[in-house]
Parts: C-alpha cells; sequence; structure tokens
C-alpha cells in the first residue's frame, strides 16, 4: 500500500549539512562516498538489533549531511568496533572508523547522547591516561558508577551484584588498589598538549 | 630477531594471568622479549572515540620507545593493543603526511618514529614463528581429554589490513593449536569470531551480556569443556562475566576460559601455579583434575594470607595481614 507522502518520515535536505562527510572522513572515517548502499555492513552487525539506524542507513544519512540525527542516535554507541562491517564492505568503506569519528564528533561537540554513559566512559579512559600514562582500572570503574548515575536505577543494588566479583578480583590480587604512573608522564602530557593545540588550529 | 614486549594495561592488572602465562611460555620456547621500557596505554578504543590524532600519537609513542631500543619486533598479546599499535604503524609506515603529523606532535617529547619496528599478535609468534611441529614435539601431557572451543575474537582477525595472519572468518591458528597439542577442537565456526561485545560491557552493559551469552552457549552446544582465547577484553567478558551471564539469562555455563599460553603451558608441562592458573574468575579446576594435574586454588594478594574457611553450607574468608 503506497504512503502517503506527509505520512513518511519526510527527509528536510535543507536542514542537512552537506559539509558534514568531510568532518567525518577528516576526523578518521575513510572512503564514505564510495557506499553504493548494498547493506552487507548491517546484515553481519552484531549489534544492529539494538540500534536505531543501521550502519548502512548511518552511512547513507552521512552522504546526506543529516548531522543532528547521526550525532543523536544510539546506532553510534551501540557500535562495539567489531570491525566485522569494515572488513566485508565491498567498496571499502571505514564503516567502524566512521562509527568511532562519529563518536568523537558528538563528545567535541557536547552532544545530548543517546546512551548517556558513552561520553562519560571514553572521556574518563583518556583522562586517566593523561594522568598516569596507563589506565587504572579501578578509577575507571568508580567514576563511571559515580558519573554515570541517573542511568543507573538502584546504584546499589548495581555495587552488591558486581561485589562478589570485585572481591573475587582483590583476592585474586588483579584489582590494582593504587595507579601505575609512568615515569616519563611530561611526555604524555606533551602529547596531549600538541593534539589539544592542533584541534584548536582547525 | 630481536623482539620487544608491550604486555598493555590489562595484562598488568586486572588479566595478570595472560602476562604470566605468555611470559612463561615464551620463556620456554627460548623467545627472549624484553618489555619496552616505560611504555604507556595504547588509548583503546577510548582514543579513537575522542580525537583521531590522540589515537595515532599514543601508540606511536610506543613505537618510538622500542625502535629506540633497537627491537625489531614488538610482540602484543592484547588484541587491542596490537590493533592498536599494529594499525598506526600501517598508517604512519603507509602515509607521509600522517607520519610527519605524528612526529610533530611527538616532538616536545623528545621523541620520533622512523617506522623501523613491526607489530605481530602472540598468537602469531607462536603459530607462525615457533610452528605446529615444534609445539608438537615438545607436548608432554595428554591433553585428549580437553574438547576445546577456540574463541578468536575481533581485533586478531579483522581489519584485514591490520591483521593479516589468519582466516577472515574461520581463523584456525588457535585450532592448529590445541590440535598440535593433543586436545579436541570442537566445530562451532558460527561463534569463532562473533564479538563479544568488548568495551561495551561498561557503557552498554545489556547489549555486551546478550553477545557473550551467545557465545557462551555456543561452545556450551558444541560440547566443548574449555575455551581458550587470544585476548584480555574477550577473557573478561567470557570468564569474568560468566557468571552475570547465568544470573541474567538463567541459563548455566561452567565452562573455563583460557588464555592459550595457558594450555601451551600445561602441554610442555608447566606448573599450574607458573601459569597463572589460579587466577581465574571461573575455576579450571574441574578441567586440571580430568588432566590429573595437581592444583591448588589458593588465593593470593601480596602480603595478605586469605584462607577460604568452609563450615557446612556457610563459606568465609579470613585476611591475616603480614
Ligand atoms: S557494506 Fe559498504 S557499500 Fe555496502 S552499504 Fe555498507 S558501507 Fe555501503
Ligand atoms: S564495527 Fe560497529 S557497526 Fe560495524 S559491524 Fe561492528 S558493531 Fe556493527
Amino acid at each position: 500500500m503506497a504512503m502517503a507522502i506527509e505520512e513518511a518520515e519526510a527527509i528536510r535536505l535543507d536542514r542537512c549539512d552537506p559539509d558534514f562527510i568531510r568532518e567525518v572522513e577528516e576526523a578518521g572515517g575513510l572512503n564514505v562516498s564510495a557506499c553504493y548502499q548494498c547493506g552487507t555492513c548491517s546484515g553481519g552487525c552484531p549489534t544492529v538489533w539494538a540500534m536505531d539506524y543501521t550502519p548502512r542507513q548511518i552511512i547513507r544519512m552521512v552522504h546526506l549531511g543529516m548531522k543532528d540525527e547521526v550525532l543523536s542516535s544510539m546506532s553510534i554507541w551501540v557500535c562495539s568496533s567489531c570491525y566485522t562491517c569494515q572488513t566485508r564492505c565491498p567498496r571499502g568503506v571505514h564503516i567502524t572508523d566512521v562509527m568511532s569519528a562519529l563518536k568523537s564528533i558528538a563528545i567535541r561537540e557536547g552532544r545530548t547522547p543517546a546512551n548517556p554513559k558513552g561520553p562519560v566512559f571514553y572521556k574518563n579512559f583518556v583522562d586517566i591516561i593523561e594522568q598516569y600514562g596507563r589506565m587504572w582500572e579501578l578509577e575507571l570503574s568508580l567514576k563511571f558508577t559515580h558519573k554515570s548515575e541517573p542511568e543507573v536505577p538502584n546504584k546499589l543494588a548495581m555495587l552488591l551484584r558486581d561485589a562478589p566479583l570485585g572481591l573475587a578480583m582483590f583476592t585474586k590480587g588483579k584489582l590494582a588498589l593504587a595507579p601505575h604512573k609512568i615515569l616519563n608522564i611530561d611526555q604524555i602530557k606533551a602529547i596531549y598538549e600538541n593534539v589539544r593545540r592542533m584541534e584548536a588550529e582547525k | 630477531m630481536r623482539y620487544a614486549y608491550y604486555p598493555g594495561c590489562s595484562l598488568v592488572a586486572s588479566e595478570k594471568e595472560y602476562n604470566i602465562s605468555t611470559k612463561a611460555v615464551l620463556e620456554a620456547l627460548g623467545i627472549e622479549a624484553p618489555d619496552i621500557e616505560d611504555w604507556n596505554c595504547c588509548g583503546a578504543t577510548a582514543g579513537h572515540a575522542i580525537n583521531h590524532n590522540l589515537s595515532l600519537a599514543l601508540p606511536a609513542r610506543n613505537l618510538a620507545l622500542a625502535e629506540d631500543s633497537d627491537a625489531q619486533t614488538i610482540i602484543a598479546p592484547c588484541s587491542e593493543c596490537f590493533h592498536n599499535l599494529a594499525g598506526v604503524n600501517n598508517t604512519l609506515k603507509g602515509d607521509e603526511r600522517e607520519m610527519r603529523k605524528v612526529n610533530t606532535i611527538l616532538a616536545d617529547a623528545g621523541l620520533e618514529y622512523r617506522g623501523g619496528v613491526e607489530v605481530r599478535h602472540v598468537l602469531d609468534v607462536v603459530a607462525h614463528e615457533v610452528g605446529y611441529d615444534y609445539l608438537r614435539e615438545h607436548t608432554v601431557r595428554d591433553l585428549s581429554k580437553l574438547r576445546i572451543a577456540p574463541y578468536y575474537g575481533c581485533l586478531v582477525v579483522r581489519p584485514p589490513d591490520v591483521a593479516n595472519f589468519d582466516r577472515l572468518e574461520n581463523p584456525q591458528t588457535m585450532d592448529n593449536i590445541a590440535k598440535a597439542v593433543g586436545a579436541q577442537v570442537v566445530d562451532y565456526a558460527d561463534y569463532k569470531t562473533a564479538c563479544c561485545g568488548g568495551a561495551l560491557i561498561l557503557p552498554k552493559e545489556d547489549v555486551a551480556l546478550k553477545l557473550i551469552k551467545n557465545i557462551l552457549l555456543g561452545a556450551k552446544r558444541a560440547g566443548a569443556n574449555c575455551i581458550i582465547v587470544p585476548c584480555p577484553m574477550c577473557h573478561m567478558n567470557l570468564d569474568a562475566k560468566q557468571a552475570l551471564v547465568e544470573e541474567t539469562f538463567g541459563v548455566s555455563i561452567d565452562i573455563p576460559v583460557l588464555y592459550f599460553p595457558q594450555l601451551l603451558g600445561l602441554a610442555m608441562g608447566l606448573d599450574p601455579g607458573k601459569l597463572g592458573l589460579e587466577k581465574n574468575i571461573v575455576s579450571p579446576k574441574r578441567i586440571l583434575d580430568l588432566l590429573g594435574i595437581e592444583f591448588a586454588e589458593e588465593l593470593s594478594v601480596p602480603g595478605v594470607s586469605i584462607t577460604l574457611e568452609e563450615e557446612g553450607q556457610k563459606k568465609r574468608l579470613v585476611f591475616e595481614l603480614g
């Protein structure tokens, strides 16, 4: 049955950003324009069932410049970076890298994400590396549970649920109670500074 | 070949048993690979999600350090670290502009990378440098009662321009290693390279748990009594999160998940204590019993002695300092 035009969700080209595709490619998502919409990426994606737009749709939306829709989608935060799509794409589209690029643009622009835990997790992760040069899992999980609190309906229940595993990790000597800071942490700081400077110069 | 070893953050913390067993097995195989001195985190998936240049520069510092130490090849046991180090290495070697940009970022850290090292996953080194024949000849224990499900995960096989040492959709290296040491291998091809969710277990737990459940059930249905893995992230999900999967979905799994060097070490006659087997969350005792290998499930924290006391139904952990 034909659907009336008014009922269909129309793509508002007047609200699209034609420069978006370039922005995505600059952020590391190469070959977006080579996509011919075959859907192979969506067919093999292990998390497509939890996405609001399939990977194929995300790529098309990037083509069209539907920046707002893409950056507020759940899809980009559900992508696990498994590289199945990128590996199978017959056109060499770097789909996984596009998904990462979209995450980084959404975080940089402070977009309200469909999964608030996503940006909190990734930001904390790189902040911890800046401090110590290495990951400190305890700080990551504590900060994470704390900062993403509104998302967790019952924080106490969550902590109790995870307590036996935490205890097992501790008794097996797998829980570092203090961070390990690398000797030349200044080098890491210099790297972060330069990356920030380059970002600002863009 | 002059090797350098890049453990990565998980291997010195929550997934120590991978580091312990890999080092023990490399030593037994006569492969010398000193740690890259003062190595830093590769950025994992977070680097990519935050900033493209950061995701290039963090691994590049390690490449530069290895190059300065005169190493030719970096051995990385973690699939994520391997992916980042090898991927960035490819990008920099293949693109002068990117190389120049990254060296500008590294310059203030007093470092420069000139493209002089290669990066290989420890699975690749064991399978292709040591070889299956050598492993077969050096197997001293009978492992024929093990029915193994080799779980490869994502980043040792994908993307093929970075990970190119095994078959994409039906990889064989761990299958061949398990067979070489006399274990059985179960057929569950659909799940060998299915994604476990990786780091998604924190920001999107519900999605990751479902993926983990499918893999574990796939292995169970295929009749496996042991899973082997080459990645700390996969191990965390399949081993440490196994109880949560059972609870969440009301299923029973109960399969020990070993790192492939733990299996190799057992085959080569190493003591379970040298392979960190007491640190696995799902106890491997059952399969060690099956193999007739003595195994004390002792709990250890440096400076603290911990004993498990049992009184009928009640269990009590006793901590003693000193
Ligand atoms: S597999 Fe590649 S070409 Fe096919 S729809 Fe996906 S991105 Fe486009
Ligand atoms: S990388 Fe992301 S989008 Fe691609 S198949 Fe994996 S989960 Fe799906």
